[in-house]
Parts: structure tokens; C-alpha cells; sequence
């Protein structure tokens, strides 16, 4: 998560309400790039961080229409055009009896393409044989809130506004102490 | 004051209000780190016998054709098509549980998906194989698929309504596949940041797709999660709708009616109720999980079976009243030799199992008691079977060319074949059980009272009238 340049401040909670109250606090004071980690989604929590609302409604939608079109489009084609045979004495265009297979390709197609759109592009997921979070805790019961130091918001002031939060633990993480990071206990 | 296992499993608030976050983790995940217990191997290996004798019969029917089974003039569809429409029936509770009820915003839901979403692809993946088994040549099953081939290329029939079903099916499946795995993703991340092994930490890595559960992956994440209940739902509408098609076009007695749709929806979700109840009231005593899907949850699906079970009842009565209407003497004969004639027994069975046996949920008592439920629901299941059974093969006994009428006769290698696919689905289920969280963690651990166990929760807030039905619609977290 962390970029390896930079310096962060990470604040671990136990409490949601707190650490929801850590994120509006964040910011309202101004903070860039901070991130918040869940371990089950908090209703709400992106418009406390400013996140925008996820955009992957229309493409999705886009995906699902374009689909129930190649399917009609595929039946008409084949039924029509390819190879028409008479059957039943209908049309070869008889589209009434198109609906459900244009209905399903659209399904399909929208189906996967949310799945795929959510992870790989709007979450920029990849399967990987290992990831590490910065606490296994954050699949648990504990909530993470980092922010990153920029020259508006240094290091020491940083950390002295994250206790201010109370959360359980403060962490910092400077780029080339990471490893040798001590826990302090607020 | 720990809480005792009756106090756990009839909580006032959704979940009893002890039960942190970490708890969640913990129960949940267990099962998939703990050696299996007895019942588990015991059920495995019975579910693996029959599976096994119904693959066998595959192979006997394989080299010996499908006159193996009781097929012959006029019932051309017997029991393969019966095992298909029960099996894909059965799924829809899961979607229905997973989708409807999402947009519903009943809370109460999030025990009992994971486990009743795994039913639905069980479900769909036992129904699949009997429209490619029942081909005769499997392995030409391709040809129902359109593609570019040297035959001309030829193409599907796409006016017919088994075509229409090859789309639907493959749709269902694949759709539900997808929801299920969406939700799945943040429980996989938690049993990775569990596993202590290092294979197993690889392969839930992998499954778990990089998770981080980052706010900005969430707010995707459920905008995916609510787009894909929109999708379903008019989907697992359609689908049993698409599968009654293939009998109501068709010109047979007592099939061509338009009440097929909305009535074979109607006794999907009965069905597949009934699986569910069948399903979770044994799974959660043997994983432990009784103070997730608590007694209020299973009373809730009680009172689901209940109600489907009069709407397939009314529907069975309006069957009655369409061919009476009809004036046409084929549709009333039909329906008065389904009362009266040699296999009234299918028809008095499903109407005794799916009518009659429900009626005792009306009584809390029944409703609330482990072992009244699962036995309706296990009447449910086999009054189900024989509905398909009733409409399908009975109708064919009596066509419209009287000279044709005979009976429908299942061979042993039917009976194997029936009893053998609730094997495959027993197998698939119990596999589930082991290896992946059966309850959705992430979704739980929102829907706590206080989860980090501040105190700061709202104990008894949502919910404390009546039992969780209606809790929740005022609160901000999904579902």
C-alpha cells in the first residue's frame, strides 16, 4: 500500500466509531492519499474520506446493453441471413421468439463484465499467490487508517494528530527505518 | 456472564449482542482449519456411493443407449427431465436469497447467502447434467452451442424454446458463479491472513484476488456487489419462466397454459426453500455456527415455505379451473386422470407433501423446532420431485392421440439416477463445508450490534420486535 518513499503515520482502531470520526477528521484537515482499511465495508466511509461515488455504473450498464445486442443481432444474422429456413411458417426475422436469448446475452455479458470492471480496473486487483496487509488483524476486527507525510503535513505533527484520534496503536513507517518501526502505544 | 447455546441461538437483535468481530473470524474459519468430524466423513462417503452409482449408470448408458431407461411411446420424457427442472428449481432460493432479499435490504439474509448461494451453483450443477447427459452422445454437446462448423455452418434452432434454454441455464450458471465468488473475495482474504500453512496461504492468495479491503476497493466492491443483485433478479425470474416455456409452447394436455411461468418460479423458490432448511439445520449444528443462523433465521425461511407453499397450492387449483374453463375435452381428461388415474399416487403425493405438510408452520412450535423443520422440508423436497414428475410425465401418458396412451414405467436405472444426483449435490456441498467460509464473514461482521465490544452499540436497537424479519431497513449498512 504504502509508497516506499514515503513516510506514514498509521493509526490502528478497534473501536468503528472511531476510526469513522479519524477519517472525517483526516479529511477535514486536509490530508492527501490516505488510506483506510476495513475489515468488512462501513456504509458511508467514502464520503467521510471524499471518495467520489464508483464510477462502474455505466460501463456496466453499457456492457449489459452491447451484449442483449449481439445477441439479437446474432439470431437475426444466422436465422436470416446465414443459412434462413422456414420453420413453422414463421418469418425468418421472428423476433418475438429472440427476446430470451438477447435477454441472457445481455445478462452474460453485463454479469461479467462487472465482475471484471470492479476488480481489475476500478480496484486494479491481480490474483497473487501472496499478499501481505500491514496487519493480518485488518481482515479481523481492526480498522487502519494511514496518512502519508507531505510538506504540509510533516512527520512529528502527523503523528501527534493521529493520537489525537485515540486509536489502539500508532505505527510509523519512515522509508528507510520500516523494518526497525516500533510499535508506541498511545 | 457468558450467554448459554439457547440464548445464542434466539437472540432478540439479529445476532446475539455478544458476538464480536474477532468471534466472526474465528467460528467462521474454524471449520476450514479443524480436522473433519465423523458425521462429515460419514455423510461424505454416503454421498460419494450414490454419486458413484449414478456416474456408473452414466457409463452403462453410454454403451447401451438410452433405451436403458423406462422411456418409450408417448412419454419421450421421463425422468432425466424431471431431475433437471427439480434441480435447477432448487437453486432459486439461493439467488433469491442473495439477490431479492438484498434489495429488500433484509439484513437477516447475511447468515444464511454464502451457504444457500452454494446450493443454487450445487444445484445448477447437478440439473446441467441432464439436459447434456440425456442427449445420448455427450459428447457432442457442443453442437448446442452456435459455432462456426464445416456443416455449412449450420446454426441452432433459435425459435425453439429448448435453444432458449441452453442460454438460460448457461447464463444461471455462470451468473450466480460470479455473485457467489464477488462475495466470496473478502472471506477468502480473511482465511489467507489466517492460514499458517504455506500451500494453503498460496491457494487462498489466489482465490482472494489481491483483497486489501481498502475504503476505495469497498466502495467499488459494493457498488459491484448491489449491480449484480439488479442483475440477478430479473434473472432468476426468467430462467424457471424460460425452463416453462419448453412445455407451455408445446400443444400437450395440461401444458399449455400461461399460469406455467409465474407457477413454476413460485414452486422453485418453495423447493428451494425447502432444501435450504434442509440443508442449514443440519450444517450449522455440525460446523458450529448456531449462533449465526440462529433459530429466527431458519423460522424465517419457514414462514417463506409457507407462503410459496399456498401460492403453489392456489396454482394447482387454477390448473383445475383453466381445464374445466377450457371446454376442451383433452385438457379436462387430463386433469381427471391425474386425480383418478394409475399414477394419482404422484399426483396426491405432491399434493399432500407441498400443500398439506407446510400448513403445520402456521403453528410457532412447528416453525421454531430443528427437527419438525426438517421434516416438512424433506416432505417439501419429495412433493416437489413428484410435481415435476405430475406434470411432466403424466401429461405425456395422455396426449392427444388416445391410441398412444400408456404408462410411464422407470427402469432401476432411473431410480439410480434420482437418488444418485442428490449424491453429486451432497458431495459438492459437503466439499464447500470444508474448504471455504460458509458463512459471509465481511457481510456479518456489519450487521453486529458492537462488533469491537465498546459497548458504544446499539444492543436491541433494530429488530427487537418480532424476530429480525423486519430488522435493519432503517439502518445505513448493506446487507
Amino acid at each position: 500500500m504504502a509508497k516506499r518513499e514515503r513516510s506514514w503515520v498509521l493509526g490502528y482502531f478497534r473501536d468503528p466509531a472511531a476510526f469513522q470520526a479519524a477519517c472525517s477528521a483526516s479529511h477535514a484537515a486536509g490530508h492527501h492519499d490516505q488510506q483506510a482499511y476495513t475489515p468488512y465495508p462501513i456504509h458511508g466511509l467514502e464520503k467521510r474520506l471524499g471518495l467520489r461515488r464508483s464510477w462502474i455504473g455505466r460501463p456496466v450498464l453499457f456492457m449489459l446493453l452491447f451484449g442483449a445486442f449481439l445477441g439479437f443481432m446474432m439470431q437475426l444474422w444466422m436465422m436470416k441471413y446465414d443459412w434462413p429456413l422456414i420453420i413453422a411458417g414463421k418469418p425468418f426475422n421472428s423476433w418475438p421468439a429472440f427476446v430470451v436469448i438477447t435477454f441472457e446475452s445481455g445478462i452474460l455479458l453485463g454479469a461479467l463484465s462487472n465482475l471484471l470492471i470492479c476488480l481489475l480496473i476500478a480496484c486494479r486487483l491481480l490474483p497473487a499467490t501472496e499478499t501481505r496487509l500491514p496487519s493480518p488483524r485488518l481482515t479481523d476486527d481492526t480498522f487502519l487508517l494511514a496518512v502519508p507525510a507531505d510538506g504540509n503535513h510533516g512527520l512529528p505533527a502527523l503523528d501527534a494528530w493521529m493520537r489525537g484520534q485515540h486509536p489502539d496503536e500508532v505505527v510509523q513507517v519512515v522509508p528507510d527505518l520500516a523494518a526497525a518501526a516500533e510499535p508506541s502505544h498511545a | 456472564m457468558r450467554p448459554t447455546l439457547a440464548e445464542l441461538e434466539n437472540p432478540i437483535t439479529l445476532i446475539h449482542h455478544s458476538v464480536r468481530s474477532r468471534d466472526v473470524t474465528k467460528d467462521v474459519t474454524a471449520p476450514i482449519f479443524r480436522a473433519p468430524n465423523l458425521t462429515w466423513w460419514g455423510g461424505l462417503l454416503i454421498s460419494l456411493l450414490m454419486l458413484m452409482s449414478m456416474w456408473l449408470t452414466f457409463a452403462v448408458q453410454m454403451c447401451e443407449g438410452i433405451g436403458i431407461l423406462g422411456l418409450n411411446k408417448p412419454v419421450m420424457w421421463g425422468s432425466y427431465i424431471t431431475n433437471f427442472v427439480f434441480w435447477i428449481g432448487i437453486g432459486h432460493a439461493g439467488t433469491l436469497i442473495s439477490a431479492i432479499l438484498f434489495l429488500f435490504r433484509q439484513r437477516w439474509r447475511t447468515s444464511i447467502n454464502r451457504s444457500a448461494e452454494a446450493m443454487t451453483i450445487f444445484a445448477v450443477a447437478t440439473a446441467g447434467l441432464f439436459p447434456l447427459i440425456h442427449t445420448g452422445r455427450p459428447w457432442l454437446d457442443f453442437w448446442l452451442f452456435p459455432y462456426p462448423n464445416d456443416r455449412g455452418p449450420l446454426w441452432p434452432q433459435f425459435r425453439s424454446p429448448l435453444m432458449w434454454d441452453v442460454f438460460a441455464i448457461s447464463t444461471y450458471g455462470t451468473t450466480s458463479v460470479i455473485f457467489w465468488y464477488l462475495g466470496l473475495i473478502p472471506d477468502f482474504a480473511t482465511v489467507r491472513d489466517r492460514c499458517t500453512n504455506k500451500f494453503q496461504r498460496m491457494a487462498y492468495s489466489l482465490a482472494a484476488f489481491g483483497w486489501r479491503g481498502t475504503a476505495k476497493d469497498w466502495n467499488h466492491y459494493e457498488r459491484a456487489y448491489a449491480q449484480f443483485a439488479w442483475i440477478s433478479t430479473p434473472l432468476v425470474l426468467s430462467v424457471h419462466s424460460t425452463v416453462s416455456f419448453d412445455f407451455a409452447v408445446a400443444k400437450v394436455p395440461g401444458w399449455h397454459t400461461t399460469i406455467f411461468p409465474p407457477y413454476f418460479v413460485a414452486g422453485a423458490i418453495f423447493g428451494g426453500f425447502g432444501m435450504v432448511v434442509f440443508l442449514l439445520a443440519p450444517m450449522r449444528s455440525m460446523l458450529k455456527l448456531e449462533k449465526y443462523i440462529t433459530i429466527n433465521h431458519l423460522e424465517l425461511c419457514n414462514k417463506i415455505i409457507l407462503a410459496t407453499s399456498m401460492i403453489v397450492g392456489y396454482a394447482y387449483t387454477m390448473e383445475f379451473v383453466a381445464a374445466w374453463f377450457s371446454e376442451s375435452p383433452w385438457e379436462r381428461n387430463q386433469f381427471i386422470y391425474r386425480m383418478t388415474g394409475g399414477h394419482a399416487w404422484v399426483f396426491w403425493t405432491m399434493f399432500l407433501c407441498n400443500v398439506v405438510s407446510p400448513q403445520f408452520f402456521w403453528s410457532k412450535r412447528v416453525r421454531r423446532s430443528l427437527m419438525a423443520m426438517f421434516i416438512i422440508s424433506i416432505f417439501v423436497n419429495i412433493g416437489m420431485w413428484f410435481e415435476r414428475a405430475n406434470i411432466f410425465m403424466l401429461s405425456l401418458e395422455r396426449d392427444h392421440i388416445t391410441a398412444n396412451w400408456r404408462m410411464w414405467v422407470g427402469t432401476k436405472f432411473d431410480w439410480i439416477v434420482v437418488v444418485g444426483s442428490f449424491g453429486w449435490f451432497m458431495f459438492l456441498f459437503l466439499l464447500f463445508c470444508r474448504t471455504m467460509p460458509t458463512v459471509a464473514i465481511a457481510e456479518i461482521k456489519a450487521v453486529l450490534s458492537d462488533p469491537a465490544g465498546t459497548g458504544s452499540g446499539d444492543h436491541g436497537g433494530h429488530g427487537s420486535h418480532g424476530h429480525g424479519s423486519d430488522a435493519g431497513k432503517e439502518s445505513p449498512a448493506h446487507g
